[in-house]
């Protein structure tokens, strides 16, 4: 098969980026493999997740959140509906940030650094316990 | 170390020290030559480490306020710097060339990422 035409002069530099962030995941280092996964980010673009995956996820648990708040609605008390409409847009609210800041589409803004951060924080525990357990 | 946010991060992450510490020392080995850019590939191969490890060492060195990433817009015919940006956002899909009188598309560019050494930081290593 003949290779793929390049449509822009940026197509090898963001296949370049999508290399760095598969050898992240086989860094041994976590706190290299969280450079590397920045350094995809900041200079190739490449996000944890595609706008399109984060749209599907989206859609999905705008759709449980939905359907939790219909369901109290018809099934429970005024005050149970509100409190768990509440929860429902606030947790819809924080998802949509992490969605937005895990696929790129909120760029270099502050709060994307800090859920980023945040993101970070969960990956290099969950390593070092990874790490830890295997040894 | 010239910077107190590397050392600050050096001392949290001792395995990974010695390399920030090489990196350092190259970029002023650079500095002192009157190199101003930083090629992430020739980086790695001189500090024996991969380049996706550099490049992440670089971002670190790049919040501490030591280098600034650039994109040259390269002819691959020539070899020439067409354009330099210091967004991937700005960089163009089409150009026209001045070194071959035609006009560019993907085919015939390519963008290169390198590091641009801060003049501060260049100008103390050549004091």
């Amino acid at each position: 098969m003949p290779p793929r035409k390049p449509r822009t002069p940026k197509d090898a530099l963001f296949e370049h980026g999508r290399q760095l962030l598969q050898d992240a995941e086989n860094s041994t280092d976590p706190e290299l493999k969280k450079l590397r996964i920045e350094a995809a980010r900041r200079y190739f673009k490449i996000h944890l997740i595609s706008p399109g995956v984060a749209l599907v996820v989206g859609l999905l648990v705008f759709s449980v959140l939905a359907a939790s708040s219909i369901y109290s609605a018809y099934h429970a008390s005024r005050a149970i509906f509100v409190s768990v409409s509440t929860v429902c847009v606030l947790f819809a609210l924080v998802i949509s940030l992490f969605l937005f800041a895990l696929s790129g589409i909120m760029g270099d803004t502050l709060v994307a650094k800090v859920i980023l951060g945040m993101f970070d924080k969960v990956l290099a525990k969950f390593w070092r316990a990874k790490t830890d357990t295997a040894e | 170390m010239q910077s107190k946010k590397l050392e600050s991060f050096s001392k949290r992450n001792p395995k990974v020290a010695s390399l920030v510490e090489k990196l350092e020392e190259y970029i002023r080995w650079l500095a002192e030559r009157g190199i101003k850019e930083v090629i992430p590939r020739v980086a790695a191969a001189q500090l024996g480490i991969s380049e996706a490890d550099t490049l992440g060492l670089l971002s670190l060195f790049q919040d501490a306020g030591l280098v600034k990433p650039r994109y040259d817009l390269v002819c691959k015919k020539t070899n020439s710097v067409l354009g330099s940006f210091y967004s991937l956002d700005e960089v163009p899909d089409n150009v026209d060339c001045q070194i071959c009188g035609k006009e560019h598309d993907a085919d015939d560019l390519r963008v290169d990422l390198v590091f641009e050494i801060a003049e501060g930081r260049a100008a103390n290593a050549a004091a």
